[in-house]
This record gives structure tokens, sequence and C-alpha cells, in this order.
């Protein structure tokens, strides 16, 4: 479908790599525990439920989502079960909050979490390959995870039927037994753009 | 006992506010600490009251905290500004220093927002 070569394959998996590695870093001071991190995986796609993600297609998951805009652009997410979700907002807080005021909480303390995890990534990506990323407003979903694309800009805007890069990064809070995962989701245009600056930054890195 | 101090939060996240007040609070006891959820209410909020800190997220709907920071520093030079963002690309670092003030990559953590502090209330 698209036609990495190798290099250029573990060229963006490191990329996401280093992206992934300083959210979880970012993650991990803000809960105060380890956060490891699986390999990232590429996968192309033409729907979202031809990846593996969707194999509990009913899962409710929350999601936090910004679009960014750049060079490439795409949509980034932050996905992890819902029923974990109040129980990662706890980790993060340090000050007590009665139930009541943490269920209010949870949106906002999960967009606040999204928006940190999200900007890592991107702001890494962005440095290493020295150009500028807009990031919009972080995004909150709640849905089955079969529906955790609908109303994606990317697949909506073009006409002809579109192609997906699934980069996903699955990551562990073991002590609080958490896991989700990080999706950058690019069209066909933006996937052969992002390669184009990867072929630049290894010509200029390999001299 | 030291003079109290007051901070202007400035963060369209509550809970973003929420955490940076309390490890404020927990550190310098007695600050007064107000906060903003947008550029236009801090705008009007530093007309009617000066601080000793503006604490500035970048992303807000609206005028983005690099374009109030501008703002900020133009009308108070020798206010302490940082820049309280997740945002850490080369480019907006370079910028926060570009027009004088600090950059503070989020999350903020209690040791971040205390250290940030104290090495500013030592330099005074």
């Amino acid at each position: 479908m698209i036609d990495l070569t190798e290099l250029e394959h573990d060229t963006i998996s490191e990329l996401i790599n280093i992206g992934v590695g300083r959210a979880a870093s970012s993650l991990s001071e803000m809960v105060e525990q380890p956060v490891e991190l699986t390999v990232p995986r590429i996968t192309f796609v033409e729907r979202f439920s031809d990846t593996d993600l969707a194999k509990a297609p009913t899962e409710i998951v929350s999601a936090v989502s910004q679009t960014f805009d750049g060079p490439f652009k795409g949509e980034a997410m932050l996905v992890f079960p819902e029923e974990r979700s109040l129980e990662l907002v706890r980790s993060l807080l340090k000050v007590d909050v009665p139930l009541e005021a943490l269920t209010d909480l949870e949106q906002e303390a999960l967009m606040e979490v999204g928006n940190i995890i999200l900007n890592a990534c991107l702001g890494s990506i962005s440095n290493v390959l020295g150009e500028p990323i807009n990031c919009s407003m972080p995004s909150f979903r709640k849905r089955e995870s079969r529906s955790l694309l609908d109303q994606d800009g990317a697949s909506s805007q073009t006409g002809k039927k579109p192609v997906l890069m699934i980069l996903h990064v699955q990551f562990m809070l073991r002590q609080n037994d958490i896991d989700g995962y990080v999706l950058f989701v690019m069209d066909l245009d933006s996937i052969q753009m992002l390669r184009e600056l990867v072929r630049r930054f290894l010509a200029n890195s390999l001299g | 006992m030291a003079p109290q101090k007051s901070v202007l939060l400035i963060d369209d996240s509550k809970f973003a506010r929420l955490l940076v007040k309390a490890f404020i609070s927990s550190n310098f006891a007695g600050w007064e600490i107000n906060e903003a959820e947008d550029a236009a209410k801090a705008l009007g909020m530093v007309a009617e009251k000066s601080y000793d800190y503006l604490l500035v997220d970048f992303n807000m709907p609206g005028m983005n905290g690099l374009e109030l920071c501008e703002k900020l520093r133009a009308q108070f030079p020798d206010t302490v500004i940082a820049l309280l963002t997740a945002n850490i690309q080369k480019e907006i670092q370079n910028k926060a220093e570009s027009i004088g003030v600090d950059f503070l990559a989020k999350p903020p953590t209690e040791e971040k927002i205390r250290d940030y502090i104290a090495s500013k209330e030592a330099g005074r």
C-alpha cells in the first residue's frame, strides 16, 4: 500500500519511539511510577476496523484527540479503557478530592493528560525533523472502540478512499493496572510528506 | 515572615490550575493565587491588580500563550512571567526566550513549581 524502505520504516518507528519516550517520561512524572512502553508498530489500513486494535469493538474507551498540522497533518490520540480512567485521574491528583468532584474533574484531567502526552510526542518529532507542527486544542470522546475514528477529518475530507497510517504504542502503569495506547492517524498525502522529510533527515544525518 | 506574593495562573485547563495552585499553596503559605481560563480574562485581571508571578499556558482558545506573554511582558517589565506548557517544540522555547519569558515544560510537578519560584525569590 505504501512502499517504505526498511530504513524509512525504522526511522519513522524511531521518531515515534523518541516522541512516546518523552511522553512516557511526562506521564511517569505525573503518576510517580514507571511507565512501560511497547515497541511502536506501524500499520497501513483503509478502515480503522481493519486494525487489530478493534479486537474488542464494543469496549468503551476514553480518548483524547488533537489534530496537528504542519508539513504533514493528521490526528493523534491517547486511548484507554473507560473503566480505568477514574483510576488514572486518582493517580494524577496530588490533592485529596471527594469522589463527586473527582468525577467532575475526570474529563478535565484526562484532557490535560492527553495534551501533555500528545504534545510531548509531536514536539519531539518536530524537534528531530526541525519542522514546526501546530496542534489543535485537545478534544475528548468516550465511545465504543470500533467508532473511535468516526468523524475523522482525514477520512471525510477526501473523496477518494483514504489510507490511514496507524502508529500504535501501548503504555502500561503496572502499579495501577492501567494500560492504554497512542495512535497517530495520517492520510496518504501526509504519509508521503512524512516519508519525504524522513528521507531528508536521513540524507542529512548520514551525510 | 516573608512577604506574601501574588500569582495569576492562566490556563484553560481547570485541572492544570488546580494542581499548580495546590503546589504553590503548600510551599508558599499565604500567597494569593488567582486564576484565569483565557487571555481575555487574564488581561482584564492584570488591569485591575498587579501580580508578582504570571504563569501562562500556551495552547488556549482565543489568543495563545505566547501572544499573551508578549503583551504582558510589554506592560509588566519586572514581573516574573513563565510559559508553562506541554508544547516542548524548540520553536516555542526560542520564541519564549526572545520575548523575555521563562519556559517551563508540563507536566507541572510540585518540585518543578516549588524550585522555579524559590529560585526566583532567591534572586530578588
